[in-house]
């Protein structure tokens, strides 16, 4: 019996995870698919800017990668490794604010092929110098050590060793920025300004502005069907774990100057902006306008549907990790959280803005669906999939001592993911603060504080959305620094 | 005979500290110790993989601590192997020819006929079973005459019947070419079929370190 609500319960959670391509078929023949001559023109637009944004973002990870090995202890590699990292772990509205602030301090315009592709790149750029390090410290690193024995100079070792030993790598993480880039939506709805640059802004406006429902789905079909055929490439590849733990201390690090080259992206991506609030900071103080902002009735409503946005998203993910591991390993649902690829934002959220329910909190519960549906899978797969992998014999022990389906959840997997389960949760509730894309489907107006700051941005007031932005991520950094010693207290 | 003097180096268990090393010209030198002991860490240092400071090594009339890695002409067999993967056998084996511009080959290949691996030249290294891997790296680590060999646990990755034969035909080449080498091993029978001075390391310290 527990076995039946057990595999019942994994092919529910599939099913869930599937609705949206469903919703997407029944909207699809409410419009006729019109294939015009330059059908193929969004395809290449949007592919040209995922290819450079990948070439740019290996270039940048190479530059990065010399930070890491200018590390020489475990404390240094961890704090390296978290700057690198932090550009994948805010939210995109932050990173454009920064990059907007930037351009305004060049005196250029934020918009156009060339911020989407910089901004990508600086995103990306510490994913691959993770990976390109991992490699030389598991591999390279030997063999180049070899080769200086045997009487190799510096430019033998890099071209003879080095290089191809790295191309193992670096096709990997080619693919993989290719694949997050080709379905970027915030970052080319914002920065891209009214050109192409992205399939999914493309998506987005062939729904918005025209209701072509079956054009959109198309290319969703297409850009899914081109991510799906990515990830089994990737998969086929074996890169290296770019959030591996393991570090061994190189005998020769480079001179500690190179450690100044990981603040970089965080420069550029967020360094800007805190530049920006500090001046503008002193000038808003004196504002009246602005206090009496604070204090509308449409901030504060603002202010409500993100904090019910954020607890929503957290518990929406905390259930979903729960259920697929309540189902049990099974390579059904292993295989298919691997190889699951979330469909378009545009076409997953205009799905779920026409199922029935209307009203703000139905707005609120939509938003976190959908927020859900699409981080889920990313951040399941990046922290508890190895972990809950990595339990399966403990699993099958209790099972062989005559442990149930409840006692092998709560007794043995429960206390030892729980951690792990909480902080995606975390993340991902973090993330849909700073969220703007998604929940715009289901609000009319700028009713979450991410909204209104974008709103603000369109209104050319930056002062002001780069104060309440900061006073957002102050408040989520805050959050998860409790969180985390509260874990910590837990674990003691 | 070449000496070497007033090695340290800093670890983080202990420290590597060797006053004095005599190492027997054209003899193969065996050093034998525990798990974590220091011995890699000293074969990594006369190396130059390691910084260490003060000490001095003087081979073929050249003080070693003061020459680059890639300019010392040393030979390494590492417990690992580390062939180069992309390359092919013969391109591994003429690595050290092609970084130090030599044309002349003959030795090289000579050197694969004699251990075995000239019908292999054309293979990757992940073809080939682990005595062959083992015997290719053998090839290149003679195949451009260094001034002296080191061998950290060479046959530790092979069977019992391989690492006989290995054992067996490393001893014929090392007699042929003699060449001065420090070998490292676990192995009794390795030290006593190849070794002719016999060194023990403790906690990075050789009490006894004169032949």
């Amino acid at each position: 019996m527990s076995l039946f609500f057990q595999k019942g319960f994994s092919s529910l959670l599939v099913l869930l995870l599937l609705s949206p391509y469903v919703l997407a078929l029944v909207q699809a023949p409410k419009g006729d698919l019109n294939l015009e001559g330059r059908w193929m023109w969004p395809l290449w637009m949007g592919a040209r800017q995922a290819a450079l944004s990948a070439v740019l973002a290996l270039v940048v990870g190479g530059i990065l990668f010399l930070s890491l090995r200018a590390c020489s202890s475990y404390k240094s590699f961890r704090w390296v490794r978290s700057l690198l990292l932090w550009p994948n772990l805010i939210p995109p509205l932050f990173v454009i604010l920064s990059v907007m602030s930037l351009s305004q301090w060049l005196g250029w315009s934020h918009q156009g092929l060339m911020w989407v592709i910089l901004t990508h790149a600086l995103m990306n750029g510490g994913l691959v110098a993770l990976a390109v390090f991992a490699h030389d410290q598991n591999q390279v690193q030997k063999l180049s050590e070899v080769a200086r024995v045997y009487g190799a100079s510096v430019p033998r070792r890099f071209f003879d060793i080095w290089l191809p030993q790295m191309k193992s790598v670096l096709i990997p993480n080619f693919v993989l920025v290719f694949a997050i880039c080709l379905t970027s939506f915030s970052i080319p709805l914002v920065l891209g300004g009214g050109s192409l640059t992205s399939l999914e802004v493309h998506i987005f406006q062939l729904i918005r502005t025209e209701g072509a429902w079956s054009l959109a789905l198309f290319y969703s079909v297409i850009q899914t069907l081109f991510v799906l055929v990515l990830s089994l490439t990737l998969w086929k590849l074996k890169g290296e774990d770019t959030f591996s733990e393991s570090y061994i201390p190189p005998s020769r690090p480079l001179p500690a100057v190179f450690l100044g080259v990981s603040i970089l992206p965080i420069l550029v991506l967020s360094g800007f902006w805190f530049l920006s609030v500090a001046k503008d900071f002193t000038i808003l103080f004196y504002d009246p306008a602005f206090f009496d902002f604070l204090q509308s009735k449409d901030f504060l409503e603002s202010v409500i549907h993100s904090s019910l946005i954020f607890i929503l998203v957290f518990w929406i993910q905390t259930f979903l990790s729960m259920g697929v591991i309540w189902g049990g390993r099974t390579g059904f649902t292993e295989g298919f959280l691997k190889g699951y690829v979330s469909p378009s934002v545009a076409v997953l959220g205009f799905s779920l803005s026409l199922l029935p329910g209307e009203g703000e909190l139905w707005a609120v519960l939509k938003t976190s669906l959908c927020f859900s549906f699409l981080t889920f899978p990313l951040l399941f797969k990046w922290k508890n999939l190895s972990r809950w992998k990595g339990l399966s014999h403990q699993v099958t022990v209790a099972k062989v001592m005559g442990a149930g389906g409840g006692t092998r959840f709560w007794d043995v997997l429960w206390p030892q993911m729980r951690e792990g389960i909480f902080q995606t949760s975390l993340i991902a509730a973090l993330w849909s603060l700073g969220d703007f894309a998604v929940s715009s489907f289901f609000f009319s107006g700028s009713k979450t504080v991410a909204l209104m700051v974008v709103d603000l941005l369109n209104k050319y007031r930056l002062e002001w959305a780069s104060l309440i932005s900061f006073a957002l991520f102050a408040v989520g950094l805050l959050l998860f620094f409790v969180f985390q010693k509260g874990l910590e207290s837990v674990r003691r | 005979m070449s000496v070497v003097k007033n090695l340290k180096l800093k670890r983080s268990q202990f420290d590597l500290e060797v006053e004095e090393l005599h190492l027997p010209e054209e003899q193969v030198t065996a050093l034998v110790g525990p798990s974590g002991s220091g011995k890699s860490s000293l074969i990594r240092t006369l190396l130059g993989l390691e910084n260490a400071t003060g000490w001095s090594w003087v081979l073929k009339g050249k003080e070693m601590s003061m020459v680059p890695t890639e300019h010392r002409n040393l030979g390494v067999v590492f417990q690992s192997l580390e062939l180069f993967p992309h390359m092919t056998v013969l391109e591994n084996v003429e690595f050290p020819l092609k970084c130090r511009g030599q044309k002349d080959r003959s030795f090289a290949h000579e050197l694969m006929e004699r251990l075995g691996v000239s019908n292999f030249r054309k293979n990757l290294p992940i073809e080939l079973s682990g005595g062959e891997r083992q015997r290719v790296a053998l090839a290149r680590a003679l195949s451009f005459r260094p001034d002296f060999l080191f061998l950290d646990e060479p046959f530790s990755s092979l069977d019992s019947a391989t690492k006989e034969k290995s054992r067996e035909l490393l001893k014929e080449v090392l007699q042929d070419f003699k060449i001065s080498t420090l070998l490292i091993s676990h192995d009794k029978e390795d030290v006593q079929s190849l070794a002719t001075t016999v060194y023990s390391i403790n906690r990075g310290k050789i009490p006894q370190a004169k032949p």
